[in-house]
Parts: C-alpha cells; structure tokens; sequence
C-alpha cells in the first residue's frame, strides 16, 4: 500500500519516518516526497579513459573491492554556482541531501524513483535499484545517467529523485528482536 | 541475545562523509565490503541484526548490500556482541 502525502507527513511526525533536514511542504505531491541532490558527486570516467578501456570488473570474484574499483575509475566532484553538466552517456554516482531513516518496526519501506522532468531530458537516477528497505538510514546513493542526446545542467539542491512510501506487510525478521533468532539455519 | 547486534569490522572513510565502508570477515573467512551509514557504526563496529544462529555462527543482516551482492551473512559467534 503507498503512503499519502497526508499519511507520510503524520508518519514524519510521529518519528515512524525521520527524515533530515525536514523536507518542506512543497516537496510533497500525493503519494510521493521529493528530494534534493547533494553537491557531492562521483564521475566515472569514459570508457575511453586511460586504465578505463578494456578492464573487466567481476563483483563475483573472491576479494572483489569496490572501493578500488571507485577510486581507479571516477573522480570525486563538488557542484559548483555553475552547476555540473551531465554529457550524453555519462554515468555518475549523486546522494541526495536528505538523511533518511526507516525504522523496521515502522513497517514502512520506500523505493527511490525518477522525476518526469529529468527524465524526459533523459536523466535517470537510478539503474535497476530503487528499493529503500525497511530499516534504511542515510542518504540516498544515486546511480545518474544521461540516457538523452542533449547535455543536461545538474544543480546543487534541486529536486533530483522522488520518494514512494510503501507499508510492509509485517515486521522483518530483523525486527522481531530475537524472536526468530533461535531459529537454527544452516 | 537479541535482534540487535555488534559486529567486528574495519572501518574506512566512505566516498561522501555521512558514509563509511566496513569490511567483515565472514565465518568462511571471505571478506565482505558494505558502505553504510555513519549512524549504523560505533566504534570499530557495525551495528547490525542477527536473525538466525547455526553452531558457532550467527546469520547477521547487514544495514545495507554488500558489495558482493549479500544481505546476510554467516558470521564467527565471536565477531557478534550482543547490541
């Protein structure tokens, strides 16, 4: 079931959703809450880049590190004034400004989902990952690409991503404290 | 013990500040990488949910996906204290 904008708001003050800083009214539509890109970003370089072409990265291989893999293949960025101009076919990591924090006996989970005004210029936000499970703290990672033909200004602070509040069906086991801990599983 | 619990990690700087990247020692002895929130460690530990146990491991659940595209993961007893 997907929260209202009246329901999440009741949910944010009854601390069931937290969510910092608090997002304004006008980040609110019916059933979906707007965030904000954070300045912060990290650009993948082309594949054309030196060390870029014709490396193959395996997240199945024993030992796989990602965070080697970030540093030898993008560069950590700050938006300026001027904004960052997304290329066609760039792909970027960007957070949002927000903190987020879904407690797992609040029962709700949330999925991070595209805005229409980016996305008719061909920016999406995130590749095949959207779920915000239940229990989730911190900012949103966001997976940026320019799937379009013309290059596209980002800003710090704009509205980037939108929010979708869902309510579980039950607790996790997670969030049980215990109560299946002694369930053997091997 | 209970749903919440403490797991011995190594702790790094994340790619933004609010973040850090934690490596886990897994019962089979894999290392798993995991970038959480900076609210999910304290100390040199992650703060995580066990949700099964087996003999001598604990089924931990991790705040986020690991790296290698895990959730949860069988960790050492010993690696585990009580939250």
């Amino acid at each position: 079931m997907v929260l209202t904008d009246r329901e999440i708001q009741t949910a944010i003050q009854t601390k069931q959703i937290s969510i910092e800083p608090r997002p304004d009214q006008a980040a609110f539509s019916s059933t979906s809450l707007d965030l904000t890109l954070s300045p912060r970003l990290q650009v993948w370089r082309t594949k054309h880049a030196a060390g870029v072409e014709g490396n193959v990265i395996c997240p199945a291989a024993q030992g796989y590190n990602f965070q080697d893999v970030v540093k030898a293949h993008s560069d950590k960025l700050d938006i300026g004034n001027d904004g960052y101009i997304v290329e066609p076919g760039a792909f970027i990591l960007g957070w949002t400004n927000e903190d987020i924090d879904l407690p797992t006996s609040s029962r709700i989970a949330a999925r991070v989902e595209g805005k229409s005004s980016l996305a008719r210029l061909g920016i999406g936000i995130h590749i095949t990952a959207p779920t915000i499970h239940a229990g989730f703290q911190g900012t949103i990672q966001l997976e940026i690409c320019n799937h379009g033909s013309v290059r596209v200004r980002l800003m710090a602070g704009m509205p980037v991503c939108q929010l979708i509040f869902e309510q579980t069906f039950g607790t996790p086991a997670k969030g049980y404290d215990g109560q299946f801990f002694k369930q053997k599983q091997n | 013990m209970v749903g919440l619990v403490k797991v011995a990690c190594k702790v790094e700087d994340g790619l933004i500040p609010s973040e850090r990247v934690v490596r886990l020692e897994s019962a089979d002895g894999n290392i798993e990488e995991v970038s959480v929130s900076r609210r999910n460690i304290e100390g040199d530990r992650l703060l995580a949910s066990a949700v099964a146990e087996g003999e001598g491991k604990i089924l931990v659940e991790l705040p986020r996906e690991s790296a290698s595209g895990r959730w949860r993961i069988w960790m050492k007893s010993a690696a585990v204290a009580v939250g």
